[in-house]
């Protein structure tokens, strides 16, 4: 199945989803990549898994911050049409938070945890919701653009 | 809490594996309930080794993140190095030359042989069986000279650069590898006839930790563990990367998904690596070994996700560039990372002495899982 094919069903389905466009003066995407609404992210993901389109395979998982707003970031395959497809949610900076697809894709269950650990990104509906690779105690979020690195007694 | 816990008035235990533990090869801790010897939850506990190469990497050029990249899976650096280059060289169009790519696909396929070795030997340590380790040792070593010869280093080779890499071949790499290739295969059946076929290694690892073909792909297993589940996934196949489409070779896949399947896909892999770098040393032929490009690269603005067959799977950099010189964001997929999340789903309902069995079956590298 070809992009357009795939944005045309996927659209068909659920209408709030767009075709991304890339920054002012920024490269076209290489692959097919949807803007979704950060609120319905769980309902597409299950639709684009079970719907026919088969996307089994979630490859990646990835916060962004874009200074004016967070992004989360989804990297899909399907193992057996072999397509590829990435979505992207925008979220407030402010109180970041949208669905978890972890009733999904069970993969999603350390990216989640890992995106949240970086950006504070909160996805509700995760069984297990903890900081998964900085050390007890931290605080803050690293990978966001404004995080000033605290001294520690190694420094 | 099962009934005989109730009745014998025995309590549920928690213990912690790790994170100083020779099975872990590395430093994971694993927190473990147990109902007597079987476990009823498993929790990996995980960021002993985080350095936040994230972060550095938005700190560091595009050519600075190789070097970098060397620490993500250290025992498979070229891999690292691979994935590294591919996403900045697709963003700025770059034509990397013939002779580099198949010197890129020799050192990515001889670093699987020598990260499947070490697998190889430490598997056979935590089952019980000591003679695989300096087996695999004595192969690796090998390798490791020929990277020295090429590259200077033994294990952060930062070799590959934007458009090519670093250093072309000294003269006697090629009769290295030709020699290394011939005095490697018999020692295959060897390794055949000293582990895979013993029966005690067997009892331990046939029919232990199955994992399913749906649940490989619900987890997002990649190399060998999906594999091993009878999913025929590899990406050098899938979604053909630099000139793995011009090779002929096989992809090893298992039937039960279960510890010895794992090894043994691995164990044919290793054949198969032998067949690609044969191949690639006949096509090699005096060239350019990089393309040519500034020496302080910028990328125009723009995203991709690149991703490589490393030994342990898919290895996947998202790459966002804004036009300068440091990227905009460097997320690394490693496929460490993603393997090990299972382990909390397959521990349940095993006995305490299979963990190390199923632990040593995913093969992780600490230094990926925790970055």
């Amino acid at each position: 199945m070809n992009e357009k094919e795939l944005l045309a069903k996927i659209t068909e389905k659920f209408p709030a989803v767009i075709e991304s466009k890339p920054a002012a003066g920024a490269l076209p995407a290489f692959n097919l990549t949807l803007d979704v609404p950060a609120a319905s992210i769980a309902d597409v993901c299950a639709w684009l898994k079970t719907g026919g389109l088969k996307f089994d395979y979630l490859a990646a998982l990835s916060g962004v911050d874009l200074k004016d707003k967070l992004q989360v970031v989804y990297h899909l395959y399907s193992l057996e049409m072999k397509h590829k497809l990435i979505l992207k949610a925008d979220l407030d900076r402010l109180a970041p938070e949208l669905p978890s697809v972890n009733s999904v894709w069970q993969a999603a269950n350390w990216h989640e945890r890992e995106t949240y650990d970086m950006f504070g990104i909160k996805f509700n509906g995760h069984p297990y919701l903890e900081r998964i690779l900085t050390a007890e105690g931290f605080e803050g979020y690293p990978l966001l653009k404004d995080f000033i690195a605290k001294p520690d007694q190694y420094d | 809490m099962t009934e005989q816990i109730k009745n014998t008035g025995f309590e549920e235990m928690t213990l912690n594996m790790g994170p100083q533990h020779p099975s872990t090869h590395g430093v994971l801790h694993l927190l473990l309930k147990m109902d007597g010897e079987v476990i009823t939850e498993a929790r990996p506990d995980i960021g002993y080794l985080h350095r936040g190469m994230e972060k550095l990497a938005e700190k560091r050029t595009w050519g600075a993140n190789i070097a970098l990249s060397d620490r993500w899976d250290y025992i498979a650096s070229m891999s690292n190095n691979f994935a590294a280059v591919l996403g900045p060289e697709k963003l700025m169009n770059i034509t990397v030359p013939k002779r580099a790519e198949y010197i890129r696909v020799i050192m990515a396929e001889l670093n699987r042989i020598a990260s499947h070795l070490i697998f190889f030997g430490t598997y056979g340590i935590d089952i019980g069986a000591f003679t695989p380790f300096f087996y695999a040792f004595r192969e690796r070593e090998m390798i490791l000279d020929l990277y020295e010869s090429v590259c200077g280093a033994r294990l952060t080779y930062n070799y590959f650069r934007i458009g090519g890499v670093s250093a072309d071949l000294p003269a006697d790499f090629v009769p290295g590898v030709k020699s290394f290739i011939d005095y490697f295969r018999p020692k295959l059946k060897e390794y055949d006839t000293l582990l895979s076929t013993n029966p005690i290694f067997m009892d331990r690892t046939v029919g232990v930790g199955n994992i399913s073909k749906e649940e490989a792909i619900d987890w997002a297993l990649s190399g060998p563990n999906i594999r091993a589940s009878g999913v025929n996934f590899d990406i050098r196949k899938d979604d053909a990367y630099s000139v793995y489409n011009e090779f002929d070779f096989n992809i090893p896949t298992g039937k039960n998904g279960d510890c010895f399947d794992r090894y043994m896909v691995r164990m044919n892999e290793m054949k198969e690596s032998a067949r690609i770098i044969e191949q690639a040393i006949e096509k090699l032929e005096p060239g350019d070994i990089i393309a040519k490009v500034a020496k302080v690269v910028r990328p125009p603005a723009g995203e991709i996700y690149t991703h490589v067959e490393a030994p342990k799977g898919e290895l996947g950099v998202y790459c966002i560039s804004d036009g300068s010189t440091l990227p905009y964001r460097y997320k690394v997929r490693g496929p460490s990372f993603v393997n090990l999340a299972i382990l909390q789903k397959m521990l349940k309902g095993l006995k305490i002495a299979d963990v190390v069995a199923v632990l040593g079956s995913i093969d992780i590298v600490l230094g990926e899982v925790d970055r």
